[in-house]
């Protein structure tokens, strides 16, 4: 099942008036991509500035403390200036989730050294109680994901499920204790907004690269 | 920004203004980006948006829209590319004299709009959920098309603005898509836009799917699109009248002042209303007017939700039908046509003389509930 | 059963801040009305406070002037929709003068209820607690259940305020005063191997019913409709009530 969303914030007026006036352009002279021309637009005006305040739809709006597999506190603004890879994830899920965090590393080694040191990887376990940082960490090792940059992190479980919502992802523990979850993997710019996002297991990172290095400019 | 499901919140924004409008005389065959193309008809169309807007405009946008029971005349060559906008909100609506319930439509009517488009031609789609503003359909409206002049000249389900906040959604039998994405269910204030290519002819039902979905659907959300052939009926040039005829069941029961919907009653298949155009009276207080000697034609959808049709025209043998309103499946002769939930015919006859002529569901128990409408004709010049 | 004087000894030890009027639910078996798993399951529920009544305008007034985060002019859009807080005359003021003092609040998203609950020390009620709340008031009040089922349908197709008094947990609402959000409101479900937000698939009912009679085709359409909103939607009967653990009241 799908969430898709792909349209780029825009400024503009009313919708209305959009219908009448812009329903002139023709097409004859084949399929402009009209989408760029926006993207373009929206790039121009959001610079990269540290000062600016909060946009209104930047997740670092969220004030939840994490715990990582090092045992160190996190919160999503201190990723601030920094484009993340997120997905998430539980360590007694045996099939999806190692396939999205290989998906999740295909995605990092698909950028260049320099990229990768403007990126950072957040992998959030959906299971409040079983993942600990220990075990977080154990996992973390064993996927290959133990990197400068990653964080495999777990938090209070209302924390979880308002972070889960934010992406789009919706998850359940199911009775015999596993997690039913979607499989998700989303992009946030410097400024904490998603940018890209992706829902199945061993996509093509193209769509999210491009996101990735767009987020990155 | 992309946000997650609802993608770009507009702060008063146009997004995506770059529609296109149709060129006459241009082929079909334009792919956009990621399309492609089996037998001429196109596949793979881009994903569905669903953002919020503030949008408070007209509910219904489009040249090629119409209220019951008009038809707008394709008047271009070729293909074209539509920008249709019907929003879904709630309307107090007449179904029967004193019988008026808090409906769930599309457009603010019971069917929803009427559209009409070419095989080969793409709509640009757009709806939000307006079901929790109350959205009046009676104030004139300029410039938006036809759908406006026509309800307002015949407001026989007396439309009355109401809310009633509820998850929607769009699926147009007409398109040819993954339903999990262009036809998902938005929230309230929510807004959806997608693309279909009418990639073959017919006379389609669109209607919400969101579960329940015979609730949705007996609430009153559906409506009539017609994809006319490339290449149009043998008999285009010969035809007098078009007129469109939707038929549906209502499930109501009486509580307080109005009338709520009845879920045991649409389980068991025992409507309280089965109308043509709505309204038992849509087509008796509003005949349909014609001369002896015309060919008239009808498109005819059975809406259900769960109830056959048995369409037949007292008086008068259908010459031609098309069922499913595809060229390519001709009758001739036909006394009766039987739609199950969600078929549909172009039927034609000629009307024999001046006179008064009632068109049914054959199945009498329907008719009795209000299948009924009548045809009214006069001399000819002879 | 009320609590209020307990509650006020235990408000002074500090514990947090439930309105005066919780009720106690006591625990018991819980049977959803819809399948969410391939089997028929039953829920044992343990014993927990619900607020009385949905949480009233004037007190969604205190909570902003107390958590200027959440007010409408300063809440971010990530957080709520367009309509958030909408008719109220301003930020903190939600003009309940003509209205009656415990008018639900509605127009607040689930981000902006969950702040609320959680302020006061509880949270949203789980989709398991609210429900199991239903099937008890059904049960304790003796409701019929094509009674229930046409309130159910009644209020959902056409706003029709059901005139129903609990007369055993001295419960208001639930059914038919606001709609209310839960804490895990988005269904999950399966579709072979892909996951299904059991969001617009039409006709994808039977599976899901445990019973095929009204009063189930009712619980379900509540569910189903629930599932559909977003986190950020505010609507004019969406509003909500919290919970409380039991420990640390008694
Ligand atoms: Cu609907």
């Amino acid at each position: 099942m799908k969430i898709k969303s792909k349209v780029f914030g825009l400024t503009a007026t009313a919708l209305g008036l959009a219908f009448s006036a812009q329903a002139v352009l023709a097409e004859c002279d084949h399929h402009k991509d009209h989408h760029d021309v926006h993207l373009t637009e929206h790039h121009a005006h959001t610079p990269v500035a540290m000062v600016e305040p909060l946009s209104d739809e930047s997740l670092h709006h969220l004030p939840a403390v994490w715990r990582d597999h090092r045992n160190e506190p996190l919160t999503l603004s201190d990723l601030s200036g920094q484009a993340v890879i997120i997905t998430m994830v539980y360590v007694g899920c045996q099939t999806a989730c190692p396939v999205l965090v290989e998906d999740v590393k295909r995605l990092y080694y698909g950028l260049n050294e320099a990229e990768q040191a403007n990126t950072r990887v957040l992998v959030v376990s959906f299971d409040a109680k079983g993942d600990t940082p220990e075990v977080l960490n154990t996992f973390a090792q064993n996927l290959g994901g133990d990197l400068p940059g990653w964080h495999f992190v777990t938090g209070a479980e209302g924390d979880i499920r308002t972070f889960s919502s934010l992406l789009g992802i919706r998850y359940r523990q199911n009775p015999s204790g596993g997690f039913d979850h979607s499989n998700v993997i989303a992009v946030l710019d410097r400024q904490g907004e998603i940018r890209g996002r992706q829902e199945g297991l061993a996509q093509a990172p193209d769509r999210l690269l491009g996101a990735l290095r767009g987020a990155l400019n | 920004m992309i946000t997650v499901r609802s993608v770009a919140r507009m702060t008063g924004g146009v997004l995506l203004a770059m529609f296109i409008a149709g060129c006459s005389q241009t082929p079909t065959n334009h792919l956009k980006d990621g399309e492609f193309m089996i037998d001429g008809k196109i596949f793979g169309l881009a994903e569905a948006e669903v953002f919020t807007e503030d949008y408070a405009g007209p509910p219904v946008v489009g040249d090629y829209v119409t209220a019951l029971p008009f038809l707008k005349p394709l008047d271009y060559k070729g293909n074209k590319t539509h920008e249709v906008r019907i929003d879904t909100f709630s309307q107090m609506v007449e179904v029967a004299p004193g019988v008026s319930f808090n409906a769930w439509t599309y457009g603010g009517t019971v069917p929803g709009p009427t559209l009409h488009v070419r095989e080969g031609d793409r709509v640009i789609f757009t709806m939000k959920n307006r079901s929790d503003e109350e959205v009046v359909v009676t104030d004139p409206v300029k410039g938006m098309g036809p759908f406006y002049s026509q309800l307002q000249g015949n407001l026989y389900q007396k439309n009355r603005p109401s809310t009633s906040p509820m998850p929607h959604s769009m699926d147009f039998h007409s398109g040819t898509v993954a339903a999990d994405d262009k036809w998902r269910t938005i929230a309230p204030g929510e807004t959806i836009r997608f693309e279909w290519v009418a990639n073959y002819p017919g006379v389609y039902m669109y209607h919400c799917g969101t579960p329940s979905v015979l609730m949705h659907t007996a609430m009153g959300q559906y409506g009539a699109v017609v994809v006319s052939p490339k290449n149009g009926f043998p008999t285009d040039d010969k035809v007098d009248h078009e007129f469109v005829i939707v038929q549906s069941e209502y499930y109501l029961e009486k509580a307080g002042d109005t009338y709520i919907y009845n879920h045991q009653a649409a389980m068991a298949r025992d409507p309280s209303h089965v109308t043509f155009n709505g309204h038992v009276s849509a087509l008796i207080d509003s005949p349909l007017r014609v001369k002896e000697g015309d060919r008239v034609r009808l498109y005819v959808l059975n809406a259900g939700p769960s109830d056959t049709s048995s369409f037949h025209v007292i008086g008068a043998i259908l010459d031609r039908v098309w069922y499913e309103g595809n060229v390519e499946n001709e009758w001739r002769g036909m006394q009766t046509v039987l739609l199950g939930a969600s078929n549909s015919a172009v039927m034609e006859f000629i009307v024999p003389e001046a006179g008064l002529y009632k068109l049914v569901d054959h199945e009498f128990a329907d008719a009795e509930r209000g299948a009924a409408g009548t045809m009214i004709a006069t001399p000819r010049d002879r | 059963m009320r609590l209020h004087r307990l509650l006020l000894t235990v408000c002074l030890l500090n514990v947090p801040a439930w309105g005066s009027d919780s009720v106690v639910i006591p625990g018991g078996d819980f049977q959803p009305p819809v399948l969410l798993d391939r089997e028929i399951q039953t829920t044992e529920v343990e014993a927990f406070l619900l607020d009385a009544a949905p949480v009233s305008k004037t007190a969604f007034a205190e909570f902003v002037t107390t958590h200027p985060e959440w007010r409408r002019s300063a809440a971010p859009r990530l957080f709520r929709d367009g309509g958030y807080l909408r008719n109220w005359t301003s930020d903190l003021d939600p003009g309940v003068e003509q209205e009656a003092q415990g008018t639900p609040v509605t127009h607040v998203s689930w981000y902006a209820a969950r702040a609320f609950c959680h302020s006061r020390g509880g949270h949203l009620p789980s989709m398991t607690q609210w429900e199991y709340v239903v099937s008890l008031l059904r049960e304790k009040n003796q409701v019929p259940d094509d009674e229930y089922a046409r309130w159910v349908f009644g209020w959902y197709g056409a706003q029709r305020p059901v005139d129903f008094v609990d007369r055993a947990l001295g419960i208001k609402g639930m059914l038919g005063l606001v709609n209310e959000w839960i804490e895990d409101y988005q269904l999950l479900l399966s579709n072979g191997e892909q996951i299904d937000f059991g969001g617009g698939s039409c006709g994808d009912t039977a599976r899901l019913m445990v019973k095929y009679d009204n009063a189930h085709y009712a619980s379900f359409l509540r569910y189903q409709s629930r599932s559909n909103y977003t986190p950020v939607t505010t609507t004019s009967n969406l509003g909500f009530r919290c919970a409380y653990p039991l420990e640390g009241a008694l």
